[in-house]
């Protein structure tokens, strides 16, 4: 029942990622400009540009450059950059692991720290904590992700010295260059958004728990009050937030974007945005690819997640 | 049967119900000091973007190199940019793109969204079915890539921008409204008037699209919060707005480089706020109204 | 030595104008091995009483007045953990609604284990074993395949066995049922009230049972109290109560109790009128007005609740009309007449 859970999810995925790339693919050629200015001389005649068409098939019609794009996709081959004339796949899985590990670590750090908080904002609503929390939650939804970049920047880079600005490594340092270092601010400036609304639906869920018949069947077997509050009520409260882990996957890859850029970090956001400024269509369809595979893959993690932490479920 | 009630201040977001008569709605909200304070700054920016042509001292595109990079003085109130040009009179201009595309957007956003909620909700089958989909192609998509990639292509006005961002937006709503007539055409009230010989058009639209209106009003407010700061996000990358022309976030590009960010806060310390202020007190706003419009919440 | 000795209980809800007397000055005892019924209708207090034994009212919307003494000890005053080392263990409750009463998250053997592990009861190993044990006390067919199931894939019934198992888990001297057979059907009630009544006698635990339906009473119950709008109107044996029943309100109550030896043709009888509004309880008897036998007296003065003077027994009652005196006990020249 597990598998079929995940196979129906796939099987949705797929259109999903399809369609995705399907609406880059219109986006990228309905781009004014062809590829064709930056790649060949302007001096060069009408012949040299025919060539260059050809020999990047960008002669054919629409829907058969989008099938052979696809076609050889599923094959690995994401065709090559028009940038640097390396492989796209390449480029992209070179910068792969930067952005997973600054989204991955952006997103444990928001939903452990929410979770956190939002518990103990329900176990006292209305009070300091609570109050607190939903102030600086206001906050967190407020700041775009690129100001409070810029702002932690400039107080513990530029003015306590404390961290540095931006990249991902320091330069001949040794074991893994600092990362730890360099890693606190961009996944900081990206965490806060997630953070505050993670705050938000844990304080939601778990005030709707603790109201259910079974906490006080659970107080009545004399239980300690931590059991009760993690095993019995945070237990259950969970699994509204595995659906928002999913579905905020789009907007941590979008922020990671900014941050990237921001920061200096070298992932895949800052290669899309490299990408677009210097119209390299290849890369930026193989990126809409990793992405979209990344949401669809992400949200089936929060799926097969979610069934395991609700029962009833298990046995439709 | 014991009277024990413990008071939950919310459940996780819900579709509010019946609005409750106007007054009420207005008396929550003035009761309510973040909301009071998110209207009136709200207000404020936006009377001062308006008028921003008889405030500003300046004309916002001037350059004037000789005086780039000035600290705040000699007439510039908030120094100048590195172009020379004034930061105060940029940054009420740079308000109207940022207020039109928010406010754009949503509006947009709306057109698009509440019929085909609606359509989905009500028709079910495979009409739901296809818009669903398309709802979940949109919205697995980071909107920054989605936004980035077309904004390449778009050219970079405001009114493409609108139509970018709308057209992105539009699933949120579209999700909201289809869930809300669900659950309501199968109500009573939906029954009596078919028996009575309501047509469907008739039934959406005079019936089951008011009991959404609440929900599409607090949705609509949050979204042009969400909307300036996407725009603000993309003017930054130097996709959005592009220069001359004005926006908080493009304002803040000049930010990148770290000599600015260190030696020359009067450039970026003013759109950083401002846009931060609009955001919060739009957010506010948005706040105060959802617990206005849903009763649970209101004797809170 | 009484196992659980109320004392003066008062609950209140809420506070100022909007306070609402939930319960009020209820008295009684408890014995060991002793069945005492609960009776009343909604609103009669009836649950709120074995919530404020077990403490578990709202703390913040709620204040408890008066003493609840268990081994020696105030139950109201009592720390928390104190408090915790009772709760399921020494004084156990099952409660109304089953299909809510249990993590869904949890087996139900894992929420057996819980309380025993809570309180310390046997090994590890043990815990498993008598989980299993318990399960097939209460019977549940096919109790080890079943120590695996999540609540929702077990019926209304088999969940309310399982409460009955948890709540028997730690051998409890006090047993609180609350309505525990009103969600389900007839035939499953019968079966749990049977099992309850067995069960408490091999454990030897003491128990109030809660419940609105009088015909359940005589078949689980050694002492019946009945309650009506917070207070108590009428306590004795229940063999005495149900063959001599005294106060207008148990008659009512006895007799809309449909009957299977009844004429079937006859309209069922009932109680005209409702309770009070909690919020707005009248000065006098709080029956008053739906009272056949109502007298001036009863709209203005609360009667006491005092040993009946016509019956034989320990039997309470509170009614002006069954009190001997001056401008009273217009009710005993009817109860003389009804012995003659």
């Amino acid at each position: 029942m597990l598998w079929r859970q995940i196979l129906r999810r796939l099987a949705i995925g797929v259109p999903v990622v399809l369609g995705a790339t399907i609406l880059n693919f219109i986006l990228v050629n309905a781009a004014p400009g062809s590829p064709l200015n930056s790649l060949v001389d302007p001096e060069a005649g009408p012949a040299v540009r025919k060539q260059m068409a050809e020999r990047l098939g960008l002669d054919r019609p629409l829907p058969v450059q989008y099938g052979s794009w696809l076609w050889n996709a599923l094959h690995g081959n994401l065709g090559f950059s028009y940038e640097n004339n390396r492989p796209v796949l390449d480029n992209i899985l070179e910068r792969l692991p930067a952005t997973l590990l600054l989204a991955g670590t952006a997103m444990v750090l928001a939903y452990l720290v929410g979770i956190a908080i939002g518990v103990v904002a329900a176990l006292r609503p209305y009070g300091r904590i609570d109050a607190a929390s939903s102030v600086v939650g206001v906050l967190g939804i407020s700041i775009p992700s690129f100001i409070l970049g810029l702002l932690l920047i400039y107080v513990f880079a530029l003015k306590l010295h404390i961290l540095p600005a931006g990249g991902m490594q320091t330069l001949g340092a040794t074991g893994n260059g600092g990362l730890l270092q360099h890693l606190v601010l961009p996944v900081v400036s990206l965490a806060i958004f997630d953070l505050a609304i993670v705050t938000r639906y844990t304080r939601a869920s778990m005030l709707e728990v603790l109201t259910e018949d079974f906490i006080r069947t659970a107080n009545g077997k004399g239980l300690s009050a931590l059991r009760v509050v993690v095993r019995h009520a945070l237990r259950n409260a969970l699994t509204p937030l595995v659906t928002l882990a999913g579905l905020s996957l789009p907007s941590l890859f979008g922020g990671a974007v900014v941050v990237e850029v921001v920061f200096q970090w070298p992932g895949m956001g800052q290669l899309a945005v490299n990408s677009v400024l210097a119209r390299d269509y290849p890369t930026l369809l193989g990126l809409s690819l990793v992405f979209s595979v990344l949401v669809v893959v992400g949200n089936l993690i929060a799926d097969i997640c979610y069934t395991l932490l609700n029962p009833k479920v298990r046995d439709e | 049967m014991s009277s024990s009630t413990i008071e939950t201040a919310t459940s996780v977001p819900s579709a509010p119900r019946g609005t409750g008569s106007r007054s009420a709605v207005l008396r929550s909200i003035v009761r309510n000091p973040t909301a009071v304070f998110g209207a009136v700054v709200v207000l404020v920016i936006v009377l001062a973007t308006v008028f921003a042509g008889p405030i500003a001292p300046f004309s916002p595109e001037t350059i004037n190199l000789n005086l780039a990079h000035s600290a705040p003085g000699h007439g510039h109130l908030l120094g100048t940019d590195p172009q020379g040009r004034d930061v105060f009179s940029r940054l009420l201009f740079a308000g109207r793109a940022s207020l039109v595309i928010g406010i754009g957007a949503v509006l947009v956003s709306l057109v698009i969204g509440i019929p085909l909620g609606a359509l989905a909700g009500f028709f079910g089958g495979w009409l739901d079915a296809i818009i669903s989909r398309v709802t979940d192609v949109v919205l697995s998509f980071p909107i920054i890539v989605l936004a980035v990639v077309a904004g390449a292509v778009l050219g970079t006005g405001v009114w493409s921008l609108i139509l970018l961002l709308g057209c992105i937006l539009w699933t949120t709503i579209c999700r909201l409204v289809r869930s809300i007539v669900i659950t309501q055409r199968e109500a009573d009230y939906v029954m009596a008037a078919r028996s009575l010989g309501a047509s469907d058009l008739r039934i959406i639209v005079r019936h089951i699209l008011p009991s959404t209106f609440g929900v599409i009003i607090v949705n609509a407010v949050f979204g042009v919060a969400n909307v300036i700061l996407i725009e603000a996000s993309l003017s930054f990358l130097g996709l959005g707005v592009r220069p001359p022309t004005p926006s908080w976030g493009n304002m803040l590009t000049d930010a990148q480089s770290l000599g600015v960010l260190a030696s020359q806060p009067w450039i970026w310390v003013p759109p950083a706020a401002i846009i931060l202020l609009t955001i919060v007190s739009i957010n506010f706003l948005g706040d105060g109204l959802q617990k206005a419009l849903d009763p649970r919440l209101r004797n809170r | 030595m009484p196992t659980l000795d109320v004392e003066h209980l008062s609950v209140t809800f809420g506070s100022g104008s909007q306070a609402v007397k939930a319960v009020e000055d209820v008295s009684f005892v408890l014995h060991p091995g002793e069945t005492l019924a609960v009776v009343g209708e909604s609103g009669s207090g009836k649950s709120v009483t074995a919530l404020a034994i077990m403490r578990l009212l709202p703390q913040h919307s709620s204040s408890v007045g008066g003493a609840i003494v268990f081994d020696g000890k105030d139950l109201l005053r009592m720390r928390r953990g104190e408090l915790r080392e009772i709760r399921g263990n020494r004084i156990a409750m099952v409660y109304q609604d089953p299909m809510t009463a249990l993590n869904p998250a949890m087996t139900v053997g894992a929420q057996l284990v819980e309380t025993m592990r809570a309180h310390g009861v046997g090994t590890a190993r043990d815990r498993r074993a008598r989980a299993v044990e318990l399960l097939t006390q209460v019977g549940l067919p096919d109790a080890p395949a079943r120590v695996e199931a999540y609540p929702h894939q077990l019926s209304g019934g088999m969940r309310q066995r399982v409460m009955i198992a948890m709540a028997l888990a730690c051998g409890p001297d006090v047993i609180l049922a609350d309505e525990i057979t009103t969600a389900l059907d007839v035939t499953v009630q019968a079966q749990i009230l049977e099992l309850l009544a067995r069960l408490s006698r091999e454990h030897g635990a003491s128990v109030i049972f809660i419940t609105h339906n009088l015909a359940v009473v005589a078949r689980i119950g050694d002492y019946v109290q009945v309650m009506y709008a917070g207070q108590i109107v009428e306590r004795a044996a229940t063999v005495e109560l149900l063959g001599n029943p005294l106060v207008p309100y148990t008659l009512g109550l006895l007799a809309s109790t449909p009957r299977l030896d009844e004429d079937r043709s006859d309209r069922l009888s009932t109680i005209p009128g409702e309770p009070p509004n909690p919020r707005q309880r009248p000065a006098g008897c709080r029956f008053a007005s739906r009272c056949r036998s109502r007298h001036e007296l009863c709209d203005t003065e609360l009667p006491p609740l005092i040993q009946a003077p016509t019956a034989a027994e320990p039997h309470e009652v509170r009614c002006w009309g069954l009190m001997p005196g001056e401008g009273t006990g217009w009710l005993l020249d009817e109860e003389k007449e009804d012995a003659q």
